[in-house]
């Protein structure tokens, strides 16, 4: 009975401590993690971005090999070569969205999904959030992942909002949660970052691991060129995504 | 009370059928039965069950369980547990059905496939130049005896199991199946039936199956095979054996209806194909439909309904199209079939598929007996329910030994004539 009652006077006093500290605002925080990544400085010499990494789908045996195109402004190309699957790309000449899989063919993607893939290949998009955020909002302190973190709501301009959660301490970023829309309906993913290392500067995770639907799965970087030249044709949209994107309505 | 006097019905003549358990044998029993409660409770894509107390549930069974005498009344209130739920694909089945459908078996085929029908192990085909064609076995004869035992007891015990089940005709034709494969360059001794209904005895050897080897995570390596040739002047007709390799397959996929661009129809054969990768079938449907955001169907899991969206791949084929499927076709090909023929972009030939177009999975119980349960929940795009139901043809052609015999192949043949019907 006096362990139970010690255990709700802890509780009481966390609660007691969380509502007499003084959060910060969602800008602040967001704004902290540029500084501590680097700062705005650092960032915007990156004007080109190549990476390379593992992608291990836990407990399944399965691997892939990822390589990252980055350009500014807002390009990007992705290829998953996934282990007995083949390859699946995903990219964006920053007009046109696209994906295309050995399973599936090629599709152009629309909408909210449109505005999530470009949003996320601009190598700004950190740096930048208040163009793509219209409103980001710290709404408490939990514990996530074996940090204390704020949790921050950040509702983009087009779709849905997001939850990322900043280390009290060292103001990096731990998790997101959000809901990816798809074709194949909205779904709900948690995404845990950690292993920062500091690349020309600026700060970032070397290990990615997401949940989804039940499924868990693993990025591990494995290099992170910056600046470095690439081809102009490799954000170009393949031929049959090109014959797709001219006959879909305008 | 009219459930549990069935139950208690049940557990005594249990009782009367088999010996006293030891003391471990009991141990297992409740963990099985803890596994199971525990399995559904975490992994059912429903959290509440479609309304059923579970709680309640597992308070009422336990202590049958526990108070249980013999294997078959443990097996039986584990079956009243799942029973409780009225879903399909939720069993529990004797751990001695897996010798008979013959687990462990090596890679080596004899190059015949088979059906049982009415009891009756038919060979519905044989690869040419395989061991069985070169041995001379022939379309319809009866599989009477294989290794020196008779066939028919397995069949009969394996019937028994799934008696009541969508999946019986692919699991009869698996247990005798298994029992006609072993180690490559082996030899076995099958006793037939033939035609003229005269027994004959041959040595068959074994090979490794046709295919290449695919290797896709955890799952055992698999020989995947496609084939598309012209069948019937002006009909393309493509068959594979899995839904698996896409990045091959999804390609000698595309070139066949490619190259069938200007044919009246094409026939997919999905007979025997129990499925794979359920994207595949989204990739493969968008070669025949031309209107954007189609759906072959919707899974909803325990997180979010999944829509099995499907798009346009140019140039998309118009003609005719049939798809040709069995009681063995499960899974993706169900998926597949059951939404071309919702959005009434092919007719469905053959028999009754599996019934198992769940993510269903299959577990030993610490107990040794089997546990089938499925995590989603999967509606074809016209509404229908396709687990522990299947997809039901357009036009039935069953196999009969008298038509296999004939050289006739009553599904396909009957897809070409729809196809050449103007």
């Amino acid at each position: 009975m006096k362990r139970n009652y010690s255990i709700l006077f802890l509780l009481a006093s966390a609660v007691a401590l969380q509502a007499a500290e003084t959060l910060p605002t969602g800008e602040a925080i967001l704004d902290k993690y540029i500084e501590v990544t680097g700062g705005k400085a650092a960032y915007e010499k990156v004007r080109t971005q190549v990476s390379n990494a593992v992608m291990e789908f836990t407990g399944k045996g399965v691997r892939a090999n990822v390589t990252m195109y980055h350009a500014e402004p807002a390009k990007s190309y992705t290829v998953i070569d996934i282990e007995g699957i083949g390859k699946m790309e995903d990219g964006t000449d920053g007009a046109v969205a696209w994906e295309r899989s050995a399973l599936k063919g090629p599709r152009i993607k629309t909408g909210e999904e449109k505005a999530v893939s470009l949003r996320g290949a601009s190598l700004g998009h950190d740096v930048h959030w208040r163009d793509f955020f219209r409103k980001v909002e710290c709404t408490g302190i939990e514990p996530i992942d074996g940090h204390v973190a704020y949790r921050v709501v950040l509702t983009p301009k087009e779709g849905q909002p997001e939850t990322r959660y900043y280390d009290k301490a060292s103001s990096l970023l731990v998790r997101t949660n959000m809901i990816v829309k798809t074709e194949m309906g909205e779904i709900p993913a948690e995404t845990m970052v950690a292993d920062y290392r500091k690349v020309d500067g600026v700060l970032q995770p070397f290990v990615i691991t997401q949940k989804v639907l039940g499924q868990e799965f693993s990025v591990t970087v494995q290099s992170v060129k910056n600046n470095v030249e690439i081809p102009k044709d490799r954000f170009a949209l393949p031929e049959d995504v090109k014959a797709l994107a001219q006959a879909a309505p305008k | 009370m009219t459930r549990s006097a069935l139950l208690c019905g049940v557990l005594v003549a249990a009782r009367l059928a088999a010996g006293d358990l030891t003391p471990a044998q009991k141990q297992s029993n409740v963990e099985s039965f803890d596994h199971i409660w525990t399995t559904v409770k975490e992994s059912h894509w429903d959290p509440k069950l479609g309304g059923v107390d579970w709680k309640a549930v597992h308070d009422e069974l336990r202590p049958a369980v526990e108070n249980a005498g013999t294997m078959a009344e443990a097996r039986a209130v584990m079956s009243e547990m799942l029973g409780r739920l009225r879903e399909s694909h939720f069993a529990v089945f004797p751990g001695d059905v897996y010798a008979d459908v013959g687990e462990g078996s090596g890679d080596g085929q004899t190059g015949m496939d088979v059906r049982v029908v009415n009891g009756a192990a038919l060979v519905t085909s044989v690869d040419e130049g395989s061991p069985a064609a070169r041995a001379g076995v022939r379309r319809g004869w009866q599989i009477l005896q294989i290794r020196g035992k008779d066939v028919a007891p397995v069949i009969d015990s394996v019937d028994k199991a799934f008696r009541n089940s969508t999946l019986r005709e692919m699991r009869l034709a698996r247990a005798v199946q298994a029992k006609l494969g072993g180690e490559v360059d082996d030899k076995i001794g099958v006793r037939f039936l033939d035609g003229a209904g005269k027994t004959v005895d041959l040595e068959i050897g074994l090979i490794a199956p046709r295919g290449e080897i695919n290797k896709f995570g955890n799952l055992p390596p698999q020989h995947v095979w496609i084939e598309s040739r012209k069948v019937d002047g002006n009909i393309g007709y493509i068959g594979f054996n899995m839904f698996l390799d896409p990045a091959r397959l999804m390609l000698a996929f595309e070139q066949a209806v490619k190259s069938f661009q200007k044919m009246d129809g094409v026939v997919i054969d999905l007979r025997g194909n129990p499925g794979g990768i359920g994207i595949m079938a989204m990739g493969m449907a968008g070669w025949f439909i031309d209107k954007q955001s189609q759906r072959l169907g919707t899974m909803t899991m325990r997180q979010t309904p999944i829509y099995f969206v499907v798009n346009p791949r140019m140039p998309v084929f118009r003609g005719r199209v049939a798809i040709v499927v069995d009681g063995c076709s499960a899974s993706t090909s169900e998926i597949f079939a059951g939404g071309m023929q919702d959005l009434k972009r092919a007719r469905i030939f053959g028999t009754r598929t599996a019934g198992a177009a769940l993510p269903s999975f299959i577990e030993r119980l610490p107990n040794g007996d089997g546990f089938q349960y499925a995590t989603a929940n999967y509606v074809s795009e016209g509404g229908k329910r396709l687990e522990g139901a299947g997809v039901i043809p357009d036009v039935e052609a069953p196999y009969t030994r008298e038509l296999l015999l004939a050289g006739k192949d009553a599904a396909l043949d009957a897809a070409i004539n729809w196809i050449n019907t103007k």
